[in-house]
């Protein structure tokens, strides 16, 4: 099943299956809706999407619905049943002002929403994520990044009322939640039962980052170099980038400054069972030098049962945390 | 609980307990005020400071060990590996548990007279 919309429309009560066990790991093709067009004032209201998954067991497969670019403003998706979809349940690359409300998802192989303002894209902004029902989660549930070749944001995005059952099953290291290069965004009230992955994680990212030489002139003996390496030159406290063959110096931060959380809110989170061992903290607000997050605030978080830390934060300002309650975790 | 690398820090209200390791660590941060939270049965110290962790207030928190033996070693441990940037803090008005070690250990002679402790509870 593929189905292709465009412009402006209502589309309700459609049971969709995919029917994509047997085909190749071809993405479009084994989607449910795949919105590559601009749709505007659009409304999907209970559907049920499933079998996008295709021979490659998990994270293979199609989306549940995508919207591309080309302009998707005031779209509301509303009571939706994902099941077995091997990509993400909901794809959403470029939009302005949208809603999400009551999705329910079983065994998604991939993320359950995945907000990401991706290459060429002009941005994810002004929407929200409303009562979101998971279980056997392949990677996140929600995802909120800013994509490092886009051109817009995530911003003025609001998640909450998120309930899950199981998340981070095949890969460990992303995060039930994970948040990166967000403005002005908040997540509340979102209850994870048992997580094998870091619970939140928000990142600020520093892409193409090699290392560090104490001085200018230790950058002409660098070898191997790629377009887009980077270096930080301790001796003046810059970022250098290998462009055109050459060394350009960036400002503090100049393009990574992109990938920092700004006034990021996370409250009324439990998240009970951490199961890795390995970097499996229940909330990760980790920054870089050179892309620290600001002005974030972590309330009535509760992190039982882990493996390993409650709470860590790296390269961050303007932190507050009220009403933290951590209890029965092997590390701090 | 750990920050490593953070600049103005408020954590306020709430718990930490059970813990295998410390309960809340700062490594190399800068203008933290910690006010009204309960450390219980931390594996080693209730609260870690290291690497000139600096502008430190602990207001009004408490640890306890109930644990049998009691395994918190410090209610506090300053340890300061940057020395030179002579860091402050201000530990007042806590209640502190009767610890297998020190209530509270400053590992680098330089910063005891930045320290200003009063009030608290076992002192």
């Amino acid at each position: 099943m593929f189905l292709n919309l465009n412009g402006n429309f209502e589309l309700t009560d459609v049971e969709l299956d995919a029917n994509a066990p047997n085909l190749s790991a071809s993405v479009s093709r084994s989607s449910g809706i795949d919105n590559r067009h601009a749709v505007s004032n659009a409304t999907y209201k209970r559907l049920r999407i499933k079998n996008a998954k295709t021979v490659t067991p998990n994270f293979s497969g199609g989306y549940g619905i995508t919207f591309w670019h080309g302009g998707c403003d005031n779209v509301t998706i509303d009571d939706i049943e994902f099941e077995n979809i091997g990509q993400s349940d909901l794809g959403l690359f470029e939009m302005e002002n949208w809603t999400v409300r009551n999705i329910k998802s079983k065994n998604c192989g991939y993320m359950v929403i995945n907000v990401e303002s991706s290459n060429k894209s002009r941005g994810v902004k002004n929407g929200v994520v409303d009562t979101v029902y998971a279980s056997n989660v392949g990677r996140s549930v929600i995802s909120l990044i800013r994509n490092s070749a886009s051109v817009g944001d995530v911003e003025s995005v609001t998640v909450q009322n998120v309930y899950v059952d199981k998340c981070g099953l095949t890969n460990s290291d992303v995060g039930g939640i994970r948040v990166r290069g967000t403005k002005n965004c908040t997540i509340d009230n979102v209850k994870i039962n048992e997580c094998n992955s870091i619970g939140i994680r928000v990142s600020g990212d520093w892409f193409g980052f090699k290392g560090t030489v104490n001085s200018y002139a230790d950058l002409a003996s660098l070898t191997g170099l790629n377009k887009g390496d980077i270096y930080r030159v301790s001796s003046e406290g810059l970022l250098y980038t290998y462009l055109d063959n050459q060394f350009q110096q960036q400002g503090q931060g100049q393009s990574q400054e992109l990938l920092k959380c700004k006034n990021l809110v996370l409250s009324n989170i439990s998240i009970n069972k951490i199961q890795t061992t390995v970097n499996g903290e229940g909330v990760r607000v980790q920054g870089e030098a050179f892309c620290s997050h600001d002005d974030i605030t972590l309330s009535d978080i509760y992190i039982g049962n882990s493996q390993s830390t409650g709470v860590l934060a790296t390269y961050s300002n303007r932190i507050t945390v009220n009403n933290l309650k951590i209890d029965k975790v092997n590390t701090s | 609980m750990q920050f490593t690398l953070c600049n103005d820090i408020h954590v306020q209200g709430g718990y930490i307990s059970n813990i295998g390791n410390y309960g809340a660590g700062f490594t190399d941060c800068k203008d933290v005020l910690i006010s009204g939270l309960k450390i219980t049965n931390p594996g080693v110290s209730a609260f870690y400071f290291n690497n000139a962790t600096d502008a430190v207030k602990i207001i009004g928190c408490t640890t306890r060990d109930n644990k049998r033996p009691k395994l918190m070693t410090n209610s506090v441990i300053v340890e300061s590996n940057l020395p030179a940037r002579n860091p402050k803090y201000i530990i007042a008005d806590n209640d502190f548990e009767d610890a297998v070690g020190n209530k509270i250990t400053i590992q680098n002679g330089v910063i005891q007279d930045r320290m200003k402790i009063s009030n608290n509870v076992g002192i």
